[in-house]
């Protein structure tokens, strides 16, 4: 009879245990949410090399050169990406605006870039963008002009993003690229006798390269350079011709 | 003697017994198309999560503007506040209402505005293939709007109460989870010229960068 408050308190820690036990919301909807065959697939897979246990298992099963998963990743070509990123001009490579008979260098302009593109093959891509611009001018306070252009680019990877080889696709990191296309919108020179209205970027073209950082994920640096079609570049200007603008790009491209 | 009548007759049976085939029945049983999703369909997500409410917080950067009189109107940064309300059409397209309380600001006068946008935006969240391997809990997105804003000048006076605007946007969405995002955004915004009278043709663009949070549900 003394045994019986044993007993009673081993059963009762039982019934708290099981009382507490739960199934994690959370752990279930991960599972079914990666496949629960890739779940027990990474919990269960050996890599350790072993042999099955008996003679007869050692002879007929016997695993070597296992594969460390940790080294193997799946690479999913993707179909489409977006683009977020901005871009400062090259004072250096871009006309110089003409106010009151001088010129002036554009200093501490940029432009902010949104784009949309399609990835059509391992090394051809498309994109609409949006880009507007801001300049400014060395010695030439409280003028600046403004651009908003939409523009279409084609663009050729100077080497494939990923090479399928049979069952093995490699990823590059590095990959550098072309692009040709062409953009059209609305721009100003503000003040007066300022240069505005509407504008052609034909051609916009760009060389650069592209990092990736993850299957993903990458950063694009390039050049783009712009000849602007429009009613001249500056202040008091002769309508027509066209002007050359430069710009060093830097944004964030994200495949989905 | 009966017992050999019986036995025999027993092992007459046996041929009988032995030819006697099962009979088989082939049948085919028409399983219904695979209709019911699987979750890795293009709306995995957006059929869990069909809606969305938010607000965030903006900064704006309203950009100078000197006209044809050489009037000068520089801009000044301000804070400001809007809400969306949304709905996911795919997991990588959505649909938003943008109530923006706008606040723009120049040296000497500014302008209020009420505006209302409708964004059309592309989620660039990863597709069914992938689904199986990652998860992914940044979403960078892009988008585009276009909308009405009713404005009050103060300082100035304007010809057009009401003006259209337009806006693009991009940005980068953290889920914490199916329900909340954290949403960090930056937003050009464009809005057609009010007519102020101190300064002709001052269209108020802004580089806004905006901090918020969604509710999915």
């Amino acid at each position: 009879m003394k045994k019986t408050p044993f007993i009673i308190g081993i059963c009762g820690a039982i019934w708290g245990a099981t009382a507490n036990a739960a199934y994690s919301d959370r752990a279930f909807r991960s599972e079914i949410s990666r496949g629960l065959d890739i779940v027990s697939a990474q919990a269960n897979v050996d890599i350790v090399e072993d042999a099955a246990p008996g003679e007869l298992g050692l002879e007929v099963y016997q695993t070597t050169n296992a594969i460390d998963t940790r080294d193997v990743k799946l690479f999913i070509p993707t179909s489409m990406y977006v683009r977020g990123g901005a871009g400062l001009n090259l004072g250096f490579a871009t006309d110089k605006a003409k106010f009151g008979g001088k010129e002036y260098e554009s200093s501490g302009s940029w432009t902010t870039q949104i784009g949309l593109g399609w990835n059509l093959s391992s090394y051809v891509r498309t994109e609409i963008d949006f880009q507007t611009s801001t300049f400014e001018f060395s010695d030439l306070k409280q003028r600046q002009a403004t651009y908003q252009t939409i523009g279409g680019m084609l663009y050729f990877d100077l080497a494939r993003r990923y090479v399928q080889t049979g069952d093995i696709t490699r990823r590059r990191v590095f990959v550098p690229f072309i692009g040709l296309g062409a953009g059209f919108g609305h721009y100003e020179f503000e003040g007066t006798g300022g240069a505005d209205g509407f504008v052609i970027a034909a051609p916009r073209a760009q060389v650069g390269f592209n990092i990736a950082l993850t299957d993903l994920i990458g950063i694009d640096i390039a050049y783009q350079y712009q000849m602007m079609i429009g009613n001249g570049f500056g202040w008091d200007v002769r309508a027509g011709g066209v002007d050359n603008v430069s710009n060093v790009m830097a944004s964030f491209r994200v495949n989905f | 003697m009966k017992v050999k009548y019986l036995l025999a007759s027993a092992l007459c049976l046996i041929p009988g017994i032995a030819a006697a085939a099962i009979p088989y029945r082939a049948q085919q049983n028409r399983m219904p198309a695979p209709t019911a999703p699987d979750g890795r369909d293009t709306e995995a997500f957006a059929r869990n999560r069909r809606f969305y409410v938010g607000g965030m917080y903006d900064f704006s950067m309203w950009q100078s503007r000197t006209d044809e009189n050489d009037i000068h109107a520089g801009g000044k940064n301000t804070s400001s506040f809007e809400a969306v309300a949304g709905i996911r059409i795919y997991d990588t397209f959505r649909v938003e209402a943008n109530y923006v309380r706008t606040r723009a600001k120049w040296n000497g006068f500014s302008l209020d505005g009420n505006a209302g946008f409708i964004n059309a935006i592309i989620d660039a969240r990863i597709d069914n293939l992938y689904r199986l391997f990652y998860h992914q809990r940044l979403v960078p997105y892009v988008g585009a709007g276009a909308g009405l804003s009713w404005n009050k000048a103060n300082d100035a006076h304007i010809d057009n109460k009401i003006t259209p605007a337009v806006a693009a946007m991009a940005g980068l969405g953290v889920e914490m989870g199916d329900i909340f995002t954290v949403d960090l955004g930056y937003r050009y915004m464009y809005m057609f010229t009010p007519k102020f009278d101190n300064i002709s043709d001052l269209a108020p663009s802004a580089h806004q960068f905006r901090i918020g949070a969604r509710v999915n549900f």
